[in-house]
């Protein structure tokens, strides 16, 4: 069974708009944000719908490409290992916020080969671009997508998002751990047809809501 | 794909090397064995550097490096613009190029990396900075793994002599490091006896049929 049989019809959520689980707070305070320098604040458990149907997707062992467009997490490449041969970490967000002027398109360039990836990871990343930034970027992005492949993404649907980007851990197939964030800042609320039409390449194949404010979704190229 | 969780034999680097000169450069043993060479702070190597002993860095170094059988440490200090050939790479510094590992990389959290790393076991402290590709050796994989950081800890001790030239060679040992290419500095580097532990990170579970 090739990758492209694989991603078919096999999503757990039964559909979009699933119903997400609410987070759960640990009171322990490990699991270092890392390389930011900040002091911790409570780990968050969350049930990650998308991830959990990618992931059901995927075989161990198997030889898929991977970009993930968040910062390097060792656990996170730690894990994605048992099933992908490679993983590109990008650190879009860090590589904007650190040049002046700001340019996606650059930024990206490198990073998106066309038709590479069997999943690409862009986390709480979206929220992050402004609105011309995001039609470059998901662009880019789709085009980066190889037959079959999936892009995960989370959108923050309530007013008020974190400071910064949260940096999800990957617990397991469908557990994603964060930090509480220490500051807030205005949201751009993309809605849904704004994304989808920005993926323009890419079907949305599922849309979970959560309860903790987010709202994820699961691309795939046809 | 292996993802231990304690592996030994990892060396932990001296710090920064002091301003001051130092000694003579006198390679040591690695505790393996081996022969250790080490690029003082003060140091600035241009070309490739072959050899067949561990090699620590914590100057500059432009160029390649090429100890494929042995361990390649880039210290806090160190600064490396170079494809890296070696058996085990720990970074605890800064590291621009393609990084090949045919055993193990670890990128310690004070290290700051851009290239691509290949290895069949790679470890990411937190607070690593790391932008590239990591690709896992085909055929290497499946040896169990798991989500997680962890540290463990080895054995691996040494104290370090300060090398002032690109080259250092082990003596009686016969073996050595060959430097093409230019060397710049004293040799105030190196000298520092490195931390007689060794840590490790990685993790391990067992991977999900």
């Amino acid at each position: 069974m090739g990758f492209l049989d694989r991603l078919r019809g096999k999503g757990r959520g039964g559909g979009s708009r699933g119903q997400g689980a609410a987070p759960s707070r640990s009171p322990r305070r490990g699991d270092s944000p890392g390389g930011s320098g900040e002091a911790e604040t409570p780990s968050i458990r969350l049930r990650s719908l998308a991830l959990g149907t990618l992931f059901s997707h995927l075989v161990q062992g198997g030889s898929y490409e991977f970009l993930d467009l968040g910062p390097a997490i060792g656990s996170n490449v730690q894990f994605l290992a048992r099933y992908v041969k490679s993983v590109r970490v990008g650190d879009l967000h860090g590589t904007l916020t650190g040049t002046t002027p700001r340019n996606v398109e650059r930024a990206l360039d490198e990073l998106t080969p066309a038709g590479t990836y069997h999943g690409v990871l862009a986390w709480d990343l979206l929220n992050y671009l402004d609105a011309e930034e995001l039609q470059t970027a998901a662009a880019a992005l789709a085009r980066s997508v190889a037959p079959g492949g999936y892009l995960l993404a989370v959108i923050h649907y309530t007013a008020q998002m974190p400071g910064e980007p949260l940096r999800f851990r990957i617990s397991d197939e469908e557990t994603l751990t964060y930090h509480e964030p220490r500051t807030t800042r205005p949201a751009p609320r993309y809605p849904q047809r704004t994304l989808e039409q920005a993926f323009g390449a890419l079907e949305l194949e599922h849309s979970y809501l959560l309860k903790a404010g987010l709202q994820e979704y699961l691309f795939v190229r046809e | 794909m292996a993802w231990k969780r304690n592996e030994p034999d990892i060396p932990s680097t001296p710090s920064p090397a002091p301003a001051s000169p130092a000694p003579p450069s006198r390679p040591q043993s690695s505790g393996r064995g081996g022969e250790r060479a080490v690029i003082g702070g003060s140091i600035t190597v241009q070309g490739d550097i072959k050899g067949q002993e561990d090699l620590t860095i914590l100057g500059q170094v432009k160029g390649t490096i090429d100890v494929k059988e042995h361990t390649v440490t880039v210290g806090q200090s160190g600064k490396v613009k170079a494809d890296v050939h070696a058996k085990l790479i720990v970074v605890e510094g800064r590291v621009e190029g393609n990084l090949f590992g045919s055993d193990q990389i670890v990128l310690r959290s004070t290290a700051d990396v851009q290239g691509n790393l290949t290895a069949p076991r790679v470890a990411l402290e937190d607070g690593a900075q790391f932008k590239g590709a990591i690709d896992m050796e085909p055929g290497t994989k499946a040896k169990g793994g798991g989500p997680g950081g962890s540290t463990g800890s080895g054995g691996a001790s040494s104290s370090g002599g300060a090398s002032g030239s690109g080259s250092s060679g082990s003596g009686s040992s016969g073996s050595g490091s060959s430097g093409s290419g230019s060397a710049k500095g004293d040799s105030g580097g190196g000298d520092k006896p490195p931390s007689g532990g060794a840590s490790s990170s990685g993790s391990g579970s067992s991977g999900r049929g």
